[in-house]
C-alpha cells in the first residue's frame, strides 16, 4: 500500500474506523482532489461515520445537512432575516437616507441568515459538510448543489457571488430511496458501501466493545452474517451489531443460547415479521453458527 | 479495436472510450480525474491499487462497480491482443439447433417415413389479431406496426405525465393568485400589496413499472408485449421495464439501448433467453427485493403483463401482490386472455392477485392500449 495511504489508515483506525482499501482510496482521493464524495449503500454500514470521524481526523466543523422531503434553499443554502430588515428599516424612518441607501443598507451580509450549504463554504478553516441522505429531498434540491458542489461559490441575487473561502471535504449520504441525478454524480466520487463479511465486522466490533470476550463477540458476528443472509424486510447493519454487542457485554454474558437470542432478538430486528420469522429458524441459525465457529 | 497508445494519458482516453461503448457514463471530466487520481497516488508497481484508483474513479453507480473489475481485465486482455499476435480468440462456437428445432424436423421425417402429410397447424385458445409469432419472425418488426404501437403508447403516455396534481406550485404566467405569498413577498411595502404572486396546479410526476410475463404460456403475446414496452420506453423516461417466467430481469437498459429495429435482437434474446415456466410469486419477490426500493412509492403505476398461469406458491404470490399494491399507486393488470368474453379469473394466480388489482383489463392487440388509455 502506499505510504499516504497506509497513512490515512492509520489515522482511520486510531479514530476507530475500519476501512477496507477500496473505502481508503476513494476518500484519500476527494481529500486530495476536493471532490465530494457520494457515498450509497443499505442503512446502517457506516456512510454518516465516514464523515464523523473526518471531522475528529482534521480536527475541524462538522456541518450537518440533513435533507428531507420539501428542504428547499431556505433552509439549505440561505435566507434573508426579514424581520430585521423591517425593523431595521423602521429605525433609518427619521433618518435622512435615499432609497439606494436603504436597499444597500438592508441586503447586507448582517441580514443574512446562514444555512448550512453557505456556512460550510464560509469558514476559515476547512470543515467537514455532512449531505445526510440526499435521496430524501426532492429532486429538485439536487440541482441547488450542483453550483455549490462545482465551482464551490453561491449566487445570491441581492449580493452577487459568494465564492468559497475554503473548499469544504464534501460527505454526500444516500440510501438509494430513489436515484440521484447523473448530474450529481458526475460532480462527485461515487463509493458503494454494502454490509462487511465477517472478518472485518470482527475488527469493528473488537474496536467500538473493546470490553466484549472474544469468543462471544465472534458469535455475534457470525450469527449476524447468517441473519444477513435470510429473506428480511429489513436487513441490520453494523450499528445493530455494534448495539447488540454492547447489550450483551452489559448484561456480563459469555456465550450466545437459544433463550437468551430469542428475548433480545428485538435490538437487531426491527419488525415484527422479521422477528417472528427468525425465531421460527433460530435452531437452523444456531447449527450453522456452530459449525462456521468451529473453523474460525 | 483497440489501437495500443503508449502514453498513459492516451491510454486512459482509450479505456474511457472503451467503457462508454459498454454503456458506463465516462466524460471527459471522469478520464481527467482517473489520471489526476493515478498521478497522486502514483500505484504503477501495484496492479491492485492500479485497478481500485481508477475505479474510485470512473464509476458512479453501483451496477457500474460491480461490472468494472470484469470490463477492467476484458480491456487489458483485448489489449495485450491487440499487440501480441499469437494471442488467439477461441473460434466462437456456432450455436447449436435448439431442442425443440430438432425435434420438429424429427417429427417431420418420422411422418414422411410413415407416408401422413404434415398436420395443419394445432389450434390454440389465445386471442390475437398478431399472429402467433415463432422466435425466428419476431426479429422482424415492421416499420407500420411499429408505428401503429407507438403513436397509441404516446397516447397513453401523454395521458400519464400529464396528470395534475392537487397541490400548486408558482408560476410566472399570470394565473390563480397566491394570496400567501403574494402577502410574504409584500412585507416590505408593509403589506400594501404592489406585487402579485401566481400559482398553478403541478404536475403529477408518475413512475410506471411494466412486469412483462415472458413465460411459454405467452409466447403468443411477446411480439406486442416486445413492441408495447419498446414504445413505452421509448417515449417515456420514466418507465422501468422487467421481464420475468421464473425469475426477473430488468430490460429497460436494452431498450433505451435500440436505436434501429434490427438492434432489436439484444432485447429480443434477452427475452428469449429468461423465457420458461411461470413462478410470478418469485419473480415478483425478486422485483421487491432489488428494483421496489427505487420505483415504488405513491405516485407509481404499476402494469403487469400476464396471464395468471403461476405454478409457485399461492401465498408467496399474495404477499408480494399486497406488498406492491400498498407501495404503488396504483396496480393495473392486463390479461391477455381477459379479451374471450368467456374468460373468468380461474387460475389459481388471477385469483390470488385479484384482491390486489386495481384494474384488470384484457390486452392482446394494439386496439387495447386504447381502452387502457380511456379506462387508466
Amino acid at each position: 500500500m502506499t505510504e499516504s495511504l497506509q497513512q490515512l489508515d492509520q489515522q482511520l483506525q486510531a479514530q476507530g474506523y475500519i476501512a477496507d482499501q477500496s473505502i481508503l482510496m476513494s476518500i484519500y482521493l476527494c481529500n486530495q482532489l476536493e471532490r465530494p464524495l457520494l457515498v450509497e449503500g443499505p442503512p446502517g454500514v457506516g456512510k454518516t461515520e465516514i464523515a464523523k470521524v473526518l471531522t475528529q481526523i482534521q480536527d475541524t466543523e462538522l456541518i450537518r445537512l440533513q435533507c428531507y422531503e420539501g428542504l428547499g434553499a431556505d433552509q439549505a443554502i440561505y435566507e434573508w432575516n426579514y424581520q430585521r430588515q423591517l425593523l431595521s428599516l423602521k429605525m433609518m424612518e427619521s433618518e435622512d437616507f435615499s432609497i439606494d441607501q436603504k436597499e444597500h443598507h438592508i441586503y447586507n451580509e448582517e441580514f443574512l441568515l446562514e444555512r448550512p450549504l453557505l456556512k460550510a463554504i464560509t469558514r476559515d478553516k476547512k470543515p467537514v459538510l455532512l449531505i445526510d441522505e440526499v435521496d430524501r429531498a426532492d429532486e429538485e434540491f439536487e440541482s441547488f448543489l450542483l453550483e455549490i458542489l462545482s465551482d464551490w461559490q453561491i449566487s445570491i441575487p441581492e449580493i452577487g457571488v459568494v465564492e468559497a473561502k475554503t473548499i469544504p471535504t464534501v460527505i454526500i449520504t444516500s440510501n438509494r430511496m430513489r436515484n440521484l441525478s447523473d448530474a450529481l454524480r458526475r460532480r462527485c466520487f461515487y463509493k458503494w458501501i454494502d454490509y462487511p463479511d465477517f472478518e472485518k465486522e470482527w475488527q469493528i466490533v473488537k474496536k467500538k466493545v473493546p470490553q466484549i470476550d472474544p469468543k462471544l463477540g465472534k458469535q455475534i458476528c457470525l450469527f449476524m452474517q447468517e441473519v444477513r443472509q435470510m429473506k428480511l424486510n429489513k436487513i441490520p447493519g453494523i450499528a445493530e451489531t455494534l448495539d447488540w454487542t454492547q447489550a450483551l457485554a452489559t448484561l456480563h454474558i459469555d456465550h450466545l443460547d437459544h433463550q437468551l437470542v430469542e428475548d433480545t432478538l428485538g435490538i437487531i430486528l426491527k419488525d415484527w415479521r422479521d422477528v417472528r420469522h427468525t425465531q421460527m429458524s433460530l435452531s437452523e441459525l444456531f447449527e450453522k453458527v456452530g459449525t462456521k465457529a468451529k473453523m474460525v | 479495436m483497440i489501437e495500443r497508445q503508449t502514453t498513459l494519458s492516451a491510454n486512459m482516453v482509450a479505456f474511457g472510450r472503451f467503457l462508454r461503448q459498454e454503456g458506463f457514463k465516462v466524460s471527459i471530466q471522469e478520464v481527467n480525474d482517473a489520471l489526476q487520481a493515478l498521478d497522486l497516488i502514483q500505484p504503477y508497481h501495484n496492479p491492485v491499487e492500479f485497478q481500485l484508483c481508477l475505479q474510485s474513479a470512473l464509476c458512479k453507480t453501483p451496477m457500474e462497480i460491480k461490472q468494472f473489475p470484469e470490463l477492467y481485465q476484458r480491456y487489458w486482455r483485448e489489449l495485450d491482443k491487440a499487440v501480441n499476435s499469437k494471442i488467439k480468440d477461441e473460434p466462437e462456437k456456432k450455436p447449436r439447433p435448439s431442442a425443440s428445432q430438432k425435434q420438429a424436423q424429427f417429427q417431420a421425417l418420422k411422418n414422411w417415413l410413415h407416408g401422413n402429410k404434415q398436420s395443419d397447424t394445432t389450434s390454440t385458445a389465445a386471442y390475437s389479431d398478431v399472429e402467433a409469432s415463432s422466435q425466428q419472425d419476431m426479429a422482424m418488426f415492421t416499420e407500420s406496426e411499429l408505428t401503429e404501437v407507438m403513436a397509441w403508447v404516446k397516447k397513453l403516455v401523454d395521458k400519464i405525465a400529464n396528470r395534475r396534481s392537487r397541490r400548486f406550485k408558482s408560476t410566472h404566467q399570470t394565473q390563480k393568485v397566491d394570496l400567501k405569498q403574494s402577502i410574504r413577498k409584500n412585507i416590505l411595502t408593509y403589506g400594501e400589496i404592489i406585487k402579485i404572486k401566481y400559482k398553478k396546479k403541478k404536475k403529477n410526476k408518475l413512475d410506471v413499472v411494466l412486469l412483462c410475463d415472458v413465460s411459454r404460456s405467452m409466447e403468443l403475446y411477446s411480439r406486442f408485449f416486445i413492441q408495447f414496452m419498446y414504445g413505452f420506453q421509448q417515449q417515456f423516461p420514466r418507465v422501468h421495464c422487467y421481464i420475468f417466467s421464473t425469475s426477473l430481469a430488468p430490460l429497460s437498459r436494452e431498450l433505451t439501448q435500440v436505436r434501429t429495429l434490427q438492434s432489436m435482437q439484444k432485447v429480443i434474446d434477452k427475452v428469449n433467453s429468461i423465457s420458461g415456466g411461470t413462478r410470478i410469486g418469485a419473480s415478483l419477490e425478486q422485483f421487491a427485493e432489488k428494483h421496489a426500493p427505487q420505483t415504488l412509492h405513491s405516485k407509481t403505476l404499476v402494469f403487469i403483463l400476464s396471464d395468471g398461469w403461476d405454478t409457485g406458491a399461492p401465498e408467496l404470490l399474495s404477499d408480494q401482490m399486497r406488498m406492491i399494491h400498498r407501495r404503488a399507486m396504483k396496480v393495473i393488470w392486463l390479461n391477455p386472455l381477459a379479451g374471450n368474453t368467456n374468460w373468468q379469473p380461474e387460475v389459481v394466480g388471477m385469483q390470488t392477485a385479484m384482491p390486489f388489482i386495481d384494474l384488470l383489463l384484457p390486452f392482446h392487440n394494439v386496439e387495447n392500449i386504447k381502452d387502457v388509455v380511456d379506462k387508466i
